[in-house]
């Protein structure tokens, strides 16, 4: 876990101050101003901002802090970066959770009712579904939502002066849906993919030759060994739960991790970048970890002790 | 029966007579409409004290403090308002504001105009409570000198200041003393928002002090709460020395999707909406039924589009190539097709209405023949008759850079190619993203591209522009070098005259427009809307006075 983290963060560093562009350019602001920056006073503020010392020398120092539990502060206004994360990272999560959670909710049983008859009525309307789903743009469907009257709001998480539960809920409402229709399609048609596979095996055929109701071999036999294929795309998922979601955040006015990274980049803000992208590490590392643990929960063959794996 | 027809013509007479003026008021408000403008009945009638006034703004500032960022956000939201200086423009005196008292009530500038003498008001206080003092003064420049503030866009104007301080036994009095006259100086020190010292001397780097993100000042509002990523508000300062505003609070709601934003205008959400596409602007409005319900502003602030060529590149060395080059443009059809036409044309370096600006220089027509003459003036012909000019055996190829995100600049370098290839000059464009494209602009590394200059104040100096001491480190980016331009730029800084200085500034005008090291292109105007209950409201380059606006109460 902790190569994973030094290895995504050794990276993203050397990416991000190699990267062409001057965030001392930015600050020095190319406008017609009265008076402009001199490249003395650029050089100061280069060295304000640590922008002058080695890449290799930057990272180490970087790493020093962040052991000391240190990431820094903005190049863009000044403030730490702990605490920027801090104010973006339970915004996305608000999003990020649920929007899973309905994901799986509303795609496992669809996958199962399609696998249950496959090149039946249902599956077939299903499969229309989905591909229709994952191909609308989502930036379209936002604006759609945005411009329908639905009568959801489609700004901010809070009405002014209000803190309440439903308040909060009905902000909600348009954003989880447009962070959701798409994994619903693609989790749907992983799990209905997965699960004829194992329909064709021959566990199933026993089950079936043995009388068991069709219900029964499907969801007592094919369902629990389909959901290692669904753990792995959990695991690979995972991660996504704390980058955000630029363009859903952009169009909702939801300050989370989407829009702080993405304005980070475009500004070359490194320290807010590098705290963003220890975050992914470490949400990497986790997700990983998570989908071992459950691989052993769902499958007994996988065991989480050495050396006593099935020969 | 005499007497009955008179009074019955007296009476079709009247009625005319309001016809006609109904007739009339609804021609002007169909002008206004079409212009962007606000009828004088938007600044006439009883104020009246109380409500929110809720404003659109498209981005957050970094932060709150004019000390440490320019962001234009700051300036809008903080100047005038929140934070106040000795002086300030006049924003009833369009297109030259003048400077009128503000925390100074008179100021002397010495016969060899380089000691300036502020007298300040009496009986002013900060926010917090803590008394005003020329030592705020004092100890706001004192911050903007110190090198680990990250103030440089400030610190320049500042560059020759020898020494200020509060004149000995008076607290009230300020003297400052410059090393050269610079007329910019004095309006720089007259302009600049005062901090608090008591804070300041706290303050550190700024950065990580309170004051960074909730500002003390002495302006008739005070700032109230910072929700980040959703709004920033600010409440009436009733203990303000002047007239107090007639608002109770000022909400700045943060909206940065356009289409959500208009959504959220016609729900209703916003009285004052900053920074509409021009789309919006011109048509959605209307077309939603908004019309009636909001007015249409359009207004220019100083600033100005320009296409530069990089002197240093030897295709663009020669003046008549740089002529050729302006002609092959048909500006006239660019701002009608790319721009709706909103955009005003200019020549002029300065603020387009200044009278800093000459305006008997017209942008020069689309005339391909010209430039093609011009062209083969300057040597550059197709010797060798592969399509493409050439001169010494070099091809007239050349790269546009430009910024990737601009919208205006992916329609208008297309039809750049397409006109230069006309005329047997191959255009290649280049897109990066911004800030690679301010480094590549601030070292040289192009030979042609297109940006905009923005000023907040209509007077400003060309020196870091024009002046070719500036190639290096300045906003010289073109490497512009004539000797002329350079001498008249010297001489208007040393004259604090302003129609002298103008006069100046105009002869430097036509010098640029003969040698065209640009294409000056358009002025861009804000395009906002505002809600009719919103009165007392005045555009202005000192952006909006929001001490003068009330709610109607209708």
């Amino acid at each position: 876990m902790t190569t994973t983290v030094l290895g995504v963060t050794l990276v993203a560093f050397v990416v991000a101050r190699a990267a062409p562009g001057d965030p001392v350019a930015l600050q020095g602001d190319l406008g017609l101003r009265a008076g402009s920056a001199s490249v003395q006073q650029l050089r100061e503020y280069r060295r304000l901002m640590g922008l002058d010392e080695p890449i290799l020398a930057g990272y180490l120092r970087w790493l020093w802090h962040l052991v000391r539990g240190d990431l820094g502060t903005s190049f863009r206004d000044g403030r730490p970066v702990l605490s920027l994360l801090g104010e973006a990272l339970p915004v996305t999560l608000l999003l990020s959770i649920p929007s899973l959670l309905i994901g799986y909710l509303l795609a496992v049983p669809a996958g199962i009712v399609s696998a249950a008859r496959p090149g039946g009525w249902l599956d077939r309307s299903l499969a229309t579904l989905a591909f229709l789903l994952h191909s609308l743009p989502l930036q379209w469907v936002a604006l759609v939502l945005v411009v329908w009257p639905a009568g959801f709001p489609i700004q901010g998480l809070h009405s002014e002066g209000t803190t309440s539960l439903p308040d909060l809920l009905a902000h909600l409402v348009l954003p989880l849906v447009c962070l959701s229709y798409g994994s619903v399609a693609v989790i749907s048609r992983f799990l209905r993919s997965s699960m004829l596979e194992q329909m064709r095996q021959d566990y199933v055929r026993t089950a079936r030759a043995k009388g068991l109701s069709e219900a029964a071999v499907i969801l007592r036999h094919a369902l629990p060994n389909s959901l290692l294929s669904l753990i792995t795309l959990f695991g690979l998922t995972f991660p996504a739960l704390a980058s955000g979601a630029v363009i859903v955040e952009r169009i909702f006015g939801l300050p989370g991790m989407g829009k702080l990274t993405f304005e980070a980049v475009l500004g070359r803000d490194v320290p807010v970048v590098m705290g963003a992208v220890a975050l992914g590490g470490v949400a990497t590392a986790l997700g990983t970890l998570i989908s071992d643990l459950l691989y052993a929960a769902a499958d007994p063959r996988i065991s989480l002790e050495e050396g006593r794996a099935p020969r | 029966m005499t007497r009955a027809a008179c009074r019955l013509a007296i009476v079709l007479l009247a009625v005319a007579c309001t016809r006609g003026a109904a007739a009339a008021a609804s021609a002007d408000a169909e002008a206004d409409w079409r212009e962007g403008l606000l009828p004088a009945s938007v600044t006439q009638g009883e104020p009246s004290r109380g409500g929110t006034l809720v404003v659109r703004i498209d981005q957050e500032p970094p932060s709150l403090d004019g000390i440490t960022d320019s962001a234009l956000a700051i300036v809008w939201m903080l100047e005038r308002k929140v934070v106040e200086s000795m002086a300030r423009l006049d924003a009833k005196k369009h297109p030259d504001y003048p400077l009128e008292p503000a925390l100074a009530t008179s100021w002397e500038i010495s016969p060899d105009q380089l000691s300036f003498t502020f007298h300040l008001r009496r009986g002013v206080v900060w926010h917090d409570g803590a008394p005003f003092s020329g030592k705020d003064v004092v100890a706001t420049v004192k911050k903007i000198l110190d090198p680990g503030v990250r103030s440089l866009h400030l610190r320049n104007n500042f560059a020759d200041l020898a020494d200020i301080a509060t004149a000995p036994g008076d607290d009230f009095t300020v003297v400052a003393r410059y090393r050269k006259p610079y007329f910019l100086a004095f309006r720089a020190l007259a302009t600049l928002p005062i901090y608090p010292a008591h804070l300041l001397a706290q303050a550190g780097d700024m950065l990580h002090a309170k004051v960074h993100r909730a500002p003390v000042g002495t302006g008739p509002f005070r700032f109230e709460a910072w929700k980040s990523g959703d709004r920033i508000s600010f409440v009436r300062n009733e203990r303000y020395w002047g007239r107090k505003a007639w608002l109770e609070r000022v909400v700045y709601r943060v909206v940065a999707d356009p289409a959500v934003g208009f959504q959220l205008l016609k729900q209703g959400e916003f009285d004052l909406y900053l920074g509409l596409q021009p789309q919006q602007w011109l048509r959605d409005l209307e077309a939603t039924g908004l019309k009636g319900r909001v007015r249409r502003i359009r207004f220019f602030n100083p600033n100005y589009n320009w296409i530069g060529w990089n002197e240093e590149r030897g295709f663009f060395a020669d003046a008549r190539v740089r002529q050729a080059l302006n002609y092959a443009i048909d500006t006239e059809a660019v701002r009608k097709t790319f721009l709706f036409g909103l955009d005003r044309p200019t020549t002029c370096h300065f603020y387009l209405e200044s009278s800093a600006c000459d305006p008997s220089l017209a942008p020069r027509p689309y005339d391909p023949a010209r430039a093609a003459k011009l062209f083969d003036e300057a040597g550059w012909q197709d010797h060798d008759g592969d399509g493409i000019r050439d001169k010494d055996g070099v091809p007239f190829r050349f790269t546009f850079l430009m910024n990737a995100d601009s919208v205006f600049l992916a329609k208008l370098a297309p039809y750049l190619q397409q006109e230069l290839a006309k005329l047997g000059v191959a255009m290649e464009i280049r897109k990066v993203d911004w800030a690679l494209f301010t480094q590549l602009v601030g070292e040289h590394r192009f030979d042609a591209t297109s940006l905009r200059w923005g000023n907040s104040d209509v007077a400003q100096d060309p020196y870091e522009i024009w002046h070719s001491s500036q190639m290096k480190d300045g906003s010289n980016v073109v490497s512009f070098k004539d000797p002329r331009v350079d001498a008249l730029i010297e001489e208007a800084r040393a004259t604090l005259d302003d129609a002298r200085r103008n006069e100046l500034y105009r002869k430097m005008g036509r010098l640029l427009y003969d040698e065209a090291p640009y294409v000056f292109l358009y002025s861009r105007p804000s395009l906002d809307a505002v809600r009719e209950r919103v009165r007392g409201l005045r555009p202005s380059v000192a952006w909006y006075d929001l001490q003068d606006v009330w709610l109607s109460r209708k």
